[in-house]
């Protein structure tokens, strides 16, 4: 038998559900809303056609409405219909066939946020000067001199950065002794008891070895 | 249990609302991105445009295995995945389907003698479906076993007490 059907929500019949819904009216939505409207009306102000506004927003209103019902019909059809056979399993954190251990409550270097900081601010630099570039010459000295003072603002930020030594990643030995003096000690790193490694059959222990 | 499943006997509206259910389950049979040795390049063909599985609904190739319907053990399965293998199963919503996939993980494949190391099909760990022959198959070989696993698909008791 051939099968011509494509994903149909009658079939979510797993965790999924709710994601293929919402895909599926997203979907529809979204070609309800791109279908040809009627030539409007020369544009009228709301102060002078209030209820015109209003008119509009109850466009709105009925997409709200149509969507979360859709949304909460495909749900429930999925929850009548599917079978239900909870396991361990199926409740475990990590999902690429290995046993999850430990916590997820890491300790990472807080010296990341600062590099992100940066990267961030410069990526959204070069964002702002390629649209700049495009049509530099159409506006001329003026695009110039206003992206210049952007830049320039942005370098004194990388100056400061670059003095405060954010931008070295390994520290000079004086720097790092400093440093080490200003933070409090680390504390005692927690030992995962081996068993917890070892055992197939634990699926997740927090870090301090009790089951979560 | 589900709410409704295995709860009605035979009647016009339960065949028909089985019907139903069993069109939409097998028309969206969404496979596990999951290929362990040289089947899965053939997995991979079968789902890219010449021979486009797309067709029978079962392209989608979900990368967890929390959004999939059919697991294609494509290739060898060592005894080192074997387990792996098993937690993936597992972790799949119910209903799912496994489609063994090529000589190796139906049987062993070459590796039946001397593979030390390689499980002797997969069903030793977790129920399959549908075998599909070949040292790796060719992409209609697994578009015929998942034609197949349709066929199986619409045989289901969903509502109706089992038989």
């Amino acid at each position: 038998m051939r099968s011509t059907g494509r994903a149909f929500p009658l079939s979510d019949h797993s965790i999924l559900a709710p994601g293929k819904a919402l895909f599926i009216s997203f979907i529809f939505l979204h070609f309800a809303a791109s279908e040809k409207k009627k030539p409007s009306e020369p544009h009228t102000t709301g102060v002078r056609e209030g209820n015109r506004v209003y008119f509009d927003f109850g466009n709105a209103l009925i997409f709200l409405v149509f969507s979360a019902l859709f949304v909460l019909l495909t749900l429930l059809i999925s929850r009548i219909i599917r079978p239900s056979a909870p396991s361990s399993a199926k409740e475990s954190t990590y999902e690429c066939g290995e046993v999850p251990f430990g916590g997820s409550w890491i300790q990472f270097n807080l010296r990341f946020y600062v590099i992100a900081l940066v990267f961030l601010i410069f990526e959204v630099e070069v964002i702002f000067l390629f649209p700049w570039a495009v049509v530099l010459r159409r506006i001329g000295m003026f695009a110039l001199v206003e992206m210049l003072i952007f830049v320039g603002i942005l370098i004194v930020g990388l100056a400061y950065v670059w003095r405060k030594k954010d931008l070295t990643w390994v520290l000079a030995p004086e720097a790092r002794m400093a440093e080490s003096e200003a933070r409090p000690q680390p504390q005692k790193r927690v030992r995962i008891p081996e068993g917890v490694i070892r055992h197939e059959g634990v699926s997740a222990r927090s870090r301090h070895g009790e089951p979560l | 249990m589900g709410v409704l499943e295995q709860r009605f006997e035979d009647t016009v509206i339960t065949t028909t609302v089985d019907a139903f259910i069993n069109w939409a389950r097998k028309s969206s049979i969404w496979p596990m991105g999951f290929g362990i040795a040289c089947c899965a390049i053939e997995m991979m063909a079968t789902s890219a445009s010449r021979y486009d599985l797309d067709r029978f609904g079962a392209s989608v190739f979900r990368a967890s295995p929390r959004q999939s319907d059919l697991m294609i053990v494509a290739g060898t399965v060592t005894l080192k995945m074997a387990s792996r293998v098993k937690r993936l199963y597992d972790q799949m919503p119910d209903p799912k389907y496994v489609l063994s996939m090529g000589s190796c993980a139906t049987s062993g494949g070459p590796y039946w003698k001397h593979g030390y190391h390689v499980l002797k099909g997969v069903d030793r760990v977790i129920p399959v479906d549908v075998y599909v022959p070949g040292c790796p198959p060719r992409p209609e070989a697994l578009i015929e076993g998942v034609m197949l696993l349709q066929k199986k698909i619409m045989q289901q008791r969903v509502v109706r007490k089992s038989a």
